[in-house]
């Protein structure tokens, strides 16, 4: 349970907020994400007395947070190019193969893969069953190796 | 070519940086030459927005305002009384809803990423026709459901809210804006609904007139809409609690 006062807030922001940026992010793109991202922390701000409550206030925030996208241009999630390759032979067609997965599935596999985020922890902020977000993360990497034919074993 | 995962990681580093950072959306900006707006608790605090310098009112310097912003004014405020007058006029003159059976049909925004309106649409419609088949003579409403994720129906007597008979989509959904909002319109709606246990399939029944929710696990789709394969049985589920609602209404057997 969270501190009911401002600092209370701020410390919550502070050990939640990564994570429902990145997911927000990892959902609609770097751009709406942000916004969106900026959105629930203020909608977590003004609600605080209320949210604060809640037995999982990141997983209520983002349910807001979904609902407060809609408000935004409906268009599919944007991921941006590959930037010049600190690692060798970067596949710049990985941005691509991610926008094609579908919007959980590619949810899935950025929290877990891209984010580092556990399969228990997103499906915490999520609000559904880890066996949910591990099945997405995986049919979402089965479609990338497919799509970018690679195999698992490289 | 590097590992899939180890791109994953790299390209998640890049994606992290080209968006805005946590901090400086958390930042609380108090920078008094630059208005804010939005109402805060605790006054003046905000997150993100803000007006940025060439939206500020431009003022003369003597601080008075040109004298067309005040006709510009009134003349805004004489439009907006007229319209309300207007609309107040229009209310006044409809004829008041008959308070009659009604069952409401409603989908989530979330659904048009899987299935196009129209399809949603006919899908209810042929849920709707159900309801009539069984010798529901109500209004059947089909709508998209503001705010909702995944989908949901409710039976009752119109302009009477706890007389519904809720039927929402699974218990992880449940702390949705609309399914809140769906609450508040019935106090009555028990505490059990706020919980499920997740997953496709598991629907929750809120019948208004007992205490306890009650629950029904149909036969679990794998990822309902997902690759378009099983949509016979979501079609199926769908008679299913159909039929369950005007069971617990006591307008089927």
């Amino acid at each position: 349970m969270w501190d009911v006062t401002e600092e209370g807030f701020e410390q919550f922001a502070v050990s939640a907020g990564p994570r429902l940026r990145h997911a927000f992010i990892a959902r609609y793109g770097p751009d709406i994400g942000s916004d969106v991202t900026a959105d629930v922390l203020e909608y977590g701000w003004m609600h605080w007395q209320k949210v604060c409550k809640k037995t999982n206030p990141a997983g209520w925030l983002y349910r807001v947070g979904q609902s407060k996208s809609r408000h935004y241009l409906r268009r599919p999630a944007s991921l941006p190019p590959v930037r010049a390759n600190p690692i060798p032979d970067m596949e710049p067609g990985l941005p691509a193969q991610l926008e094609a997965l579908s919007p959980k599935q590619r949810q899935a596999v950025l929290m877990v893969h891209a984010f580092g985020y556990s399969v228990r922890q997103t499906a915490e902020l999520l609000g559904v069953a880890p066996s949910t977000v591990q099945k997405n993360a995986d049919r979402g990497l089965a479609h990338l190796r497919s799509g970018l034919g690679v195999s698992a074993h490289v | 070519m590097s590992d899939l995962l180890t791109q994953l990681g790299e390209y998640g580093t890049q994606l992290d940086s080209q968006a805005v950072p946590l901090d400086e959306l958390l930042r609380a900006e108090r920078s008094s030459d630059i208005p804010v707006i939005g109402v805060f608790p605790e006054g003046g605090k905000k997150m993100s927005t803000q007006i940025r310098p060439h939206d500020q009112h431009q003022t003369r310097p003597d601080g008075v305002q040109p004298l067309w912003r005040g006709v510009l004014a009134f003349g805004t405020a004489l439009v907006l009384v007229l319209a309300a007058i207007g609309t107040i006029w229009l209310l006044r003159s409809e004829p008041e809803p008959a308070a009659g059976p009604v069952a409401v049909f409603s989908w989530g925004d979330d659904l048009s990423m899987w299935v196009t309106e129209a399809e949603m649409t006919n899908a209810f419609e042929d849920l709707a026709r159900t309801y009539a088949g069984v010798g529901f003579d109500g209004e059947v409403v089909v709508q998209p459901g503001e705010g909702l994720d995944g989908v949901a129906w409710r039976v009752g007597t119109s302009g009477d809210p706890t007389s519904w008979v809720f039927a929402v989509h699974n218990g992880s959904h449940m702390f949705d804006d609309g399914v809140v909002s769906l609450r508040e319109t019935n106090p009555r709606l028990p505490e059990g609904v706020t919980y499920g246990t997740g997953g496709w399939g598991v629907y929750t029944f809120a019948a208004p007139n007992t205490d306890e929710s009650v629950c029904m696990t149909v036969e679990p789709p794998r990822e309902i809409f997902g690759d378009r394969v099983e949509d016979q049985v979501y079609e199926a589920m769908l008679f299913d609690l159909a039929s369950m609602t005007l069971r617990e209404m006591g307008w089927a057997d």
